[in-house]
């Protein structure tokens, strides 16, 4: 869930702050995550100094650090070091630039990806799936015609009275609603930190 | 360590984030535009209750819902509206909390919240709207040195409450202080009646609900009747609310009040006062320092009694007969 509620974030920081192509920066990512993991550097995080986003963010950058040095002494013809963020430094630093709107966007879409994917496999195997298919055309996908599709149309497209669409997109609503909660208190450090992305996402509704 | 919340939902529990090891599948999120972010970002950043409720602060959190206080733009007052939280959004509580607002809309008694409003948003989640009470909580309240006196007549405002349910045949079933505010204007009103049963005769409820100490035993067990059976699970409740405010007294109790308690809180439902009117009026008695119906009381405690109530009328005889007594002996001399 991690890695796939930050990808998106992480790719953009890497595109926007460390110049590089959607390509490469998307392959950083992978050797970010896979070296994160292996190395349990989020592990480290302490909730009680910062947000887990402010951290994640952190040692992106002294990876991208580390990795554009390693590559500029390949370059030169010297070895590669080993990452220095097995020392990281758990203090956070909060760096606000012009990047924060997307990496908040890229942020928002993954968890409402996860949420989704979530969302669709326990629907799925609770034998839901037209529920699921109901939701995502009407509230997912993006319509042809930039208009959402009727309740009449859905319910000739998936063979369920008109009356039952109501009651389908209801269901599928509170159901994902309740999965992107649990993905944002997943992600998040601590109780704090869930309340405030859950009122980002959420506005005013009760948890 | 990374921590989630437990699933309360209220996150007071955390718990370690499964670990993150090397073996951690590394997975990249489904496609998803950015117009469908927004779509579903807009559904669920939607408002729970409609433009003439303008949500303002949580003022109370239950074990269903989120009370909030709402500014009625329409009628421009402060109202509450309570919304049953996200996380619990199953058909059984939509239902329940659905229920509830026409249990209070069929009640109108000053000791009940009148409702306002009813309606559901658009994922179908209730809320309903009602008067917001500005008061104290009675567990709250209790602790502020009240006298005794004027718990039990909290006690018997709420015998007089329940009573009204009951004869409209709806039964609250988790009466307790935390359920109960005491009103700006010296009114008992009894909150939260989301696991009440009401007088639907096919009514039915798997769960045992209530709360640990307050709920009767039969209750406790998952003993079900019928709306009648189960109003003495009340009983119970206000005798344990009873005995809860007499405890924050240090005073010693007098006997005729632990037996009303005791009556009250009877094991066996038979053993308990047959109405809330019964322990009411047992109240009253013993605010009036008459005889109590809940306990026999021997000729000693029967004339310490008389002599309680009646102690001037006593006291000029006594003066009147030792005046006598000194006329006599001085004549005598």
């Amino acid at each position: 869930m991690l890695s796939t509620a930050y990808w998106g974030p992480v790719v953009a920081l890497l595109e926007l702050r460390w110049r590089l192509h959607r390509t490469d920066a998307e392959d950083l990512a992978q050797d970010f995550f896979a070296a994160a993991f292996a190395k349990e550097w989020f592990a480290r995080y302490d909730a009680a100094k910062g947000r887990f986003r402010t951290f994640l963010r952190t040692c992106l950058d002294r990876f991208a650090s580390d990795a554009a040095r390693a590559k500029a002494r390949l370059k030169r013809g010297g070895g590669a070091d080993e990452e220095s963020l097995d020392a990281v430094d758990t203090d956070l630093v909060g760096a606000p630039d012009e990047t924060d709107a997307r990496i908040h966007d890229e942020w928002v879409r993954g968890v409402l990806a996860v949420a989704l994917d979530a969302f669709r496999s326990e629907a799925q195997a609770a034998g839901k799936s037209t529920h699921v298919a109901v939701f995502v055309a009407y509230d997912v996908d993006d319509p042809p015609d930039a208009e959402r599709p009727s309740y009449r149309s859905l319910a000739q497209r998936f063979g369920i009275p008109e009356t039952q669409v109501t009651n389908y997109l209801n269901w599928s609503r509170r159901e994902y609603r309740r999965h992107v909660l649990d993905a944002l208190r997943a992600l998040a450090g601590n109780d704090a930190e869930f309340r405030e992305d859950a009122r980002d996402l959420l506005g005013n509704r009760p948890l | 360590m990374r921590v989630i919340s437990s699933a309360t939902g209220h996150c007071e529990t955390m718990t370690p984030l499964t670990p993150l090891t090397p073996h951690a599948t590394l997975s990249r999120p489904g496609a998803m535009s950015r117009s469908a972010a927004a779509r579903l970002r807009a559904t669920l950043a939607e408002s729970p209750v409609p433009e003439r409720y303008r949500l303002v602060e949580v003022i109370g959190e239950g074990g269903m819902g989120v009370v909030w206080r709402a500014h009625d733009t329409v009628l421009a007052r402060d109202v509450a509206v309570k919304v049953l939280a996200a996380h619990l959004a199953s058909d059984e509580l939509i239902e329940r909390l659905a229920r509830e607002a026409r249990v209070l809309a069929t009640l109108e008694h000053p000791g009940i919240v009148p409702v306002f409003d009813l309606g559901s948003a658009t994922d179908g989640t209730p809320w309903y709207a009602m008067r917001l009470v500005q008061g104290k909580r009675l567990d709250v309240a209790a602790r502020d040195g009240r006298d005794r006196r004027d718990l039990l007549r909290i006690v018997e405002q709420l015998c007089d409450t329940v009573a009204y349910a009951h004869a409209h045949g709806v039964v609250h079933r988790d009466l307790k202080p935390g359920n109960v505010m005491l009103g700006p204007f010296g009114e008992t009103l009894i909150l939260d009646w989301g696991v009440a049963r009401d007088a639907d005769p096919d009514f039915r409820d798997g769960t045992v609900v209530g709360t640990p100490g307050f709920m009767a035993p039969e209750q406790a067990a998952g003993q079900r009747g019928d709306a009648s059976a189960e109003a003495r699970a009340d009983i119970f409740g206000l005798g344990a609310i009873l005995r809860e405010l007499v405890a924050a007294h240090d005073d010693p109790v007098p006997r005729r009040l632990r037996s009303i308690i005791d009556c009250a809180t009877a094991t066996n439902p038979a053993g308990r006062y047959a109405s809330a009117l019964d322990l009411r009026d047992d109240l009253r008695r013993f605010a009036a320092n008459e005889r109590v119906l809940a306990h026999r009381e021997t000729i000693i405690e029967r004339v310490a009694r008389f002599a309680s109530t009646h102690q001037t009328a006593i006291l000029l005889v006594l003066a009147y007969l030792v005046m006598r007594v000194a006329i006599l002996l001085w004549r005598g001399i």
